[in-house]
């Protein structure tokens, strides 16, 4: 709830700049046709509920100094404490802090207040008071206006129709319009034929128009925003254009006498009305010296000043709506110096022996303790000969595509990296005839999601959210997922030269059935064969944490243990959600989520499981 | 005494359909309104029961019948309206139509007939 506050909050201060800007607007448009300010206000009011817009480098709000919106909402409020502490430096520079932010230490900054009011941290608790204040403010306004409403209703209960959707009832003494789904037209009893006439033009507007639903809706958002003066401002002038609107509506097909008569009708409204103005769910005919003389000074507007009318509006809407653009950042590339690269000469393989260097010279963090001693046959690798060359390359690669990464993640996307080095990370390791395998040193690199752990760091969502800025070859876990594709997989093209039938094969089949290519794979490629497994698995009712060790492979290489953790399928998966995700969701919301700044219902507004299904069931249409 | 009529727009608009058709039972009474009236069925019994109070319906198993004919009501009101504007002045009253330009020619020519019968009856 504080959470909605906090939308609300930012909301209103944003709309609180929309409504002066119209307020300032509403005098050179005073000549316009009444209709353009009412559009305008829906704008305004636009504003204050939807918290999404689009991004314009012409947003008016980006040159008031707003801050870059995250996610397309523009946050004048951080969304939380930690990210607070974080981001207090570079805010600085927004002009509108809507509530006193407390300095808090990076110990609060970390913890996750469980409770409010044992947290230290005081804007928690602001915002746990406000947020009930807000919320005592608005029950105190909606009771009152439906109260309102359900006395008028029982006022003119008995009143007595005399049209379709007109009633006259002697309890009230001025016309008004009241219901939203089916509108009625209440009239005081016994108005002259010519004076109802004219009151009935203007209240058919008014149906017309659907005023009778906007009114209630813009009261809403009121009392969603009561705490801010501007959006009461905003209520009153939108309903006072909305009069106006409906005045000139009715009167633009009266000669000149017949205006006359208008006016006179809403002067004599004006004197007996009671102190009664129908309540904010209703329309009271509540006669200003304003309304009448708007009304006697008409002129027809102009087809011009129509015309500019509504291309001042049209602009002053995009202009109001959009949300400072935020200017995508060039990825940096990261230095040679930057990173830790290996070069593995052949002459590294052209042992029958070795012994495994005791620091990780083999990429980042070698585990050394499980690694005593490597002999490896290298002269045959599934079909392929393979030279010492080729492995030396292909170690390099594999290693230093990581490495890349790393860099690349540690200068585009701080907070991404520090989360991946805080839950530990994978690390390649070359080891004894596997071939190679990573190794997970501490703990798995784990992004929890629902229930479900993923085996998917960062490095797997980098590769297919950034494909244009990270070199896929580079990284010799795309080769792995190549699985058949790469020469240099024993176990899979052991099976295939075995004869096996092989369950994973069908993903290889998806693969090539969708027009997958053989060699010099690119990021597109990667991104199917990802969805192939994905496909595979899916149909085959396989989840996170099912190992394809653990199918017919695991009896052929004798491992007694079938693997628990499915290190390659739920890579697959999760690299194959996870792009669903930034696609359907953007990239923002997956940032935030992976970073650990938000839970995955806050981050893409949606249940873990809801968006899980949402994503199999693409995935099995894409491919059947 | 008289009695004090204080008949709203609704009531007489009830007792107009009651007039025209009585005797008639409750539900059919709603009918009638809900045609005539707009209104729900629970409006009519609040407006029988406000008007069966006032004494001007009663209702007895559930048939509804008036207790005043349409002439003593419009009189009952036509006195308390010259009583209450025109500070029992009838001819200030005929006064204030006439000046309003609200009756025709032949209206006026009914009235005058009207108070000719009744001079001829004293």
């Amino acid at each position: 709830m504080t959470d909605l506050f906090r939308t609300v909050l930012n909301m209103s201060v944003t709309g609180a700049i929309a409504v002066l800007v119209v307020v300032l607007l509403r005098l050179p448009l005073r000549r316009a046709p009444r209709w353009i300010r009412c559009a305008l206000w829906a704008v305004v009011f636009v504003r204050l509920l939807v918290p999404f817009s689009f991004s314009s480098s012409v947003s008016l709000l980006g040159s008031v100094g707003a801050p870059e919106p995250v996610n397309g909402v523009v946050a004048y409020l951080p969304s939380d404490s930690a990210e607070m502490a974080n981001g207090i430096a570079d805010r600085t520079t927004s002009v509108t802090q809507v509530l006193p932010i407390a300095e808090s230490s990076s110990e609060n900054a970390n913890s996750i207040a469980p409770t409010p009011f044992a947290s230290a941290d005081p804007m928690q608790i602001w915002l746990v008071i406000g947020t009930a204040v807000w919320l005592v403010g608005i029950a105190g306004l909606l009771i009152y206006a439906i109260a309102q409403y359900i006395r008028l209703q029982k006022r003119v209960r008995d009143a007595v129709r005399v049209e379709l959707d007109v009633f006259e009832t002697d309890a009230v003494t001025s016309p008004f319009v009241m219901g939203i789904l089916r509108p009625r037209i209440i009239l005081p009893v016994g108005m002259p034929a010519r004076e109802r006439e004219l009151v009935l033009l203007h209240e058919r507007a008014h149906i017309f128009r659907l005023d009778h639903v906007a009114k209630p809706l813009a009261f809403l958002i009121l009392a969603a925003h009561w705490f801010n003066p501007f959006v009461w401002l905003a209520f009153k002038l939108f309903c006072e254009d909305m009069e106006a609107s409906c005045d000139e509506r009715a009167i633009s097909e009266l000669d000149h006498e017949q205006i006359a008569s208008y006016g006179e009708t809403l002067l004599r409204l004006g004197t007996r009305r009671a102190a009664f103005a129908g309540g904010p769910l209703a329309f009271g005919e509540h006669c200003t010296k304003g309304r009448i003389v708007n009304v006697l000074n008409y002129k027809k507007p102009t087809f011009w000043i129509v015309v500019a009318a509504l291309l001042v509006a049209g602009a002053l809407a995009v202009v109001l709506l959009a949300n400072p653009l935020i200017k995508p950042k060039q990825a940096l590339e990261p230095s040679v110096k930057e990173m830790d690269l290996i070069d593995i000469q052949p002459s590294f393989f052209d042992q029958e022996s070795y012994d495994v260097p005791e620091t990780g010279s083999f990429g980042v963090g070698a585990n050394p303790s499980q690694l005593v001693e490597y002999s490896m046959d290298i002269s045959v690798i599934g079909d392929k000969i393979v030279t010492a060359e080729s492995l030396a390359e292909f170690s390099n690669q594999l290693v230093n595509g990581q490495t890349y990464i790393k860099a690349y993640l540690k200068k585009n996307a701080e907070g991404c990296y520090d989360s991946v080095v805080a839950n530990g990370k994978v690390d390649y390791v070359i080891m004894n005839d596997d071939w190679y395998s990573y190794y997970m040193r501490s703990s798995p690199p784990m992004i929890r999601i629902g229930k479900m752990y993923w085996h998917c760091s960062q490095y797997y969502v980098f590769m297919i959210l950034h494909p244009e800025s990270l070199h896929w070859q580079h990284f010799g876990y795309a080769e792995y997922l190549g699985g058949v594709l790469n020469p240099y997989d024993m176990w899979l093209a052991k099976l295939n030269r075995e004869g096996i039938a092989l369950p994973m094969g069908s993903y290889v089949m998806s693969y090539f059935d969708k027009g997958g290519s053989k060699n010099n794979l690119t990021n597109d490629d990667y991104r199917l064969m990802v969805d192939s497994v994905a496909y595979y698995c899916i149909q085959n009712g396989m989840n996170w944490g099912t190992a394809y060790e653990s199918y017919p492979i695991t009896e052929i290489y004798g491992f007694t243990e079938p693997a628990e953790q499915g290190d390659d399928m739920s890579v697959a998966m999760a690299s194959s959600f996870c792009a669903y995700l930034a696609e359907h969701y953007g990239f923002d919301r997956l940032t935030s989520y992976c970073s650990g700044q938000m839970d995955f219902h806050e981050a893409f507004g949606i249940l873990f499981d809801r968006a899980y299904a949402k994503w199999q069931k693409t995935i099995l249409k894409e491919f059947s | 005494m008289e009695q004090e009529s204080n008949l709203t727009n609704a009531d007489w608009r009830l007792m107009d359909i009651v007039w025209d058709h009585e005797p008639l039972e409750s539900p059919e009474l709603c009918h009638l309104a809900e045609e005539k009236l707009g209104w729900k069925r629970t409006t009519t019994y609040t407006v029988i029961k406000r008007l069966c109070e006032k004494g001007y319906l009663a209702s007895e198993a559930s048939v509804v019948t008036s207790r005043i004919a349409r002439q003593e009501a419009g009189k009952r009101e036509g006195g308390q309206l010259v009583n209450r504007g025109f500070k029992g002045s009838l001819p200030a009253f005929i006064a204030a139509f006439l000046e309003g330009g609200d009756i025709s020619g032949e209206e006026a020519a009914q009235i005058e007939k009207l108070l000719q019968e009744y001079r001829g009856r004293s």
